[in-house]
């Protein structure tokens, strides 16, 4: 057992892995805002009280979350083949609808550990129920889920690597080109499990310090009345 | 048009499934007037009050603030709420924000006020409830009774026509609970209409005009405040105050 590392053939294909290092966070950023905002409407849907709505989200909730992630990028990219799609896209589309589920549960549950008292004193003071949601609601949600929020986040930078298999060019893809190429397997591969650490790790801290999300004021309730 | 009372229950009637909550209840609220609701727990007080900001749906019967049926499909609520101040027993402050922030909100999302209009509005209610200096305070650092204080002032911020408070005492420790209650007095003794749901009967004797004696979703009694206390009618009411007031 002697193995020589070699890094320079590494260091050589660096422009393939920056390229896929930058599709990686544009595919993770393209994926994460329609998560969120998907995954908010679904929840709310969730945690409403019109029955409909709760089955409603509760079907796209089993149904997207049930299907493992690689079979969810086969089937768009297969599915959408005939309207041209770019694979980009499709991975785009099977991450939004996969983790989205997991953000719609997240937000149910932090939309019902927020006290209903909370909905009805601002419901009497005149607020529409739009804004008894964005202003009262899921604020005091957003911050009791927050750090499972953040997990999730990173959850998707690292499921973002499933894109490979539909031929998006993203840093797992690249590593695999280089590596069909050099065989210096162990360079190539810690070299990228080292950006992905160092990626999440950046939006840890990133979504750490987005004013009002981080629980800085523990939510203390009546206690001591 | 002031003649008329400014808040009409007539023969509202409520259930959960087939347990009856309200049955016919009637009650007219004139501008001005101090209304307290009392009764043991589970006679509907709380319901019945909650009728009148549409904050509790009815099966019949109907409801009238200020000549508009509450209950109709065509009502605005959100904008009739705006005119109905409420306080709530566990206070219901929201724990994401100051005190400054909890009375200003709806001023600038209901009413449309400008922040500093809202800001200036708040500043002056907390101090009308002496909470000037912890006005950049959070709810979680306040005692119970200044936070229901300030959720008063929250509520006089939207300047209501009329306020509604369901228990405002119950949940406070009895040494908080007069800070409280001064601040409703002083209210009411500015003119105030207020329909309040508490077992203060202090309080009830010292400012309310009528007494409203609930059991089991009736309204049993409805007299001058005088006049119950001197000798309430029923039975029912005369063991009930006698329990409440004996400790």
């Amino acid at each position: 057992m002697s193995y020589q590392f070699d890094w320079s053939q590494v260091w050589q294909h660096r422009d393939l892995i920056l390229d896929g290092l930058l599709v990686t966070i544009a595919l993770s950023v393209a994926a994460l805002v329609p998560t969120l905002i998907v995954g908010m409407l679904i929840g709310t849907l969730g945690a409403s009280t019109s029955r409909a709505g709760r089955v409603a989200a509760g079907l796209y909730v089993e149904t997207m979350r049930n299907v493992p992630l690689l079979i969810h990028m086969y089937v768009w990219y297969m599915a959408l083949a005939f309207l041209r799609l770019p694979a980009f896209l499709c991975a785009v589309l099977g991450l939004t609808l996969y983790s989205s589920a997991y953000v719609a549960e997240l937000v149910r549950a932090g939309i019902a550990a927020v006290p209903r008292g909370q909905a009805r004193a601002a419901a009497a003071s005149g607020l529409r129920p739009w804004q008894v949601q964005v202003l009262v609601v899921y604020p005091q949600a957003l911050r009791i889920v927050a750090p499972s929020l953040a997990s999730l986040a990173s959850q998707l930078v690292k499921d973002s690597s499933l894109a490979s298999v539909i031929a998006v060019a993203e840093l797992s893809y690249q590593a695999g080109a280089i590596e069909g190429q050099t065989f210096r397997t162990f360079e190539v591969y810690i070299t990228i499990a080292v950006l992905y650490i160092a990626l999440v790790l950046l939006i840890s801290f990133a979504i750490d310090h987005v004013p009002g999300l981080r629980a800085r004021r523990p939510i203390a309730r009546i206690a001591d009345a | 048009m002031s003649g008329s009372p400014l808040i009409v229950l007539d023969r509202v009637c409520k259930q959960y499934g087939t347990t009856p909550v309200l049955r016919d209840c009637s009650l007219a609220v004139a501008r001005g007037e101090i209304v307290v609701v009392c009764g043991p727990s589970g006679s509907g007080k709380s319901t019945l009050i909650k009728t009148v900001n549409g904050l509790e749906p009815y099966q019949s019967g109907s409801v009238r603030f200020d000549g508009e049926e509450v209950g109709a499909r065509g009502t605005d609520l959100p904008r009739l709420r705006a005119r109905i101040g409420m306080v709530f027993q566990s206070f219901e402050l929201y724990p994401h924000m100051t005190a400054l922030r909890n009375v200003m909100l709806a001023q600038v999302h209901a009413l449309g006020r400008s922040r500093a209009e809202a800001r200036e509005r708040a500043l002056a209610l907390l101090a009308r409830v002496g909470l000037t200096e912890r006005a950049e305070a959070y709810p979680a650092d306040l005692s119970g009774g200044q936070q229901q204080r300030v959720a008063i002032a929250r509520a006089l911020a939207l300047d209501p026509v009329a306020m509604l408070f369901d228990e405002p005492t119950s949940a406070l420790d009895p040494e908080m609970i007069n800070e409280v209650l001064d601040v409703m007095t002083a209210l009411a003794r500015d003119g105030m209409t207020m329909v309040v749901v508490t077992h203060e009967m202090g309080f009830a004797r010292k400012v309310a005009d009528r007494v409203v004696f609930m059991d089991e979703g009736r309204i049993v009694e409805d007299r001058p405040a005088a006049e119950f206390f001197a000798a309430p009618a029923t039975e029912r009411a005369k063991t009930f105050l006698s329990k409440i007031i004996a400790h």
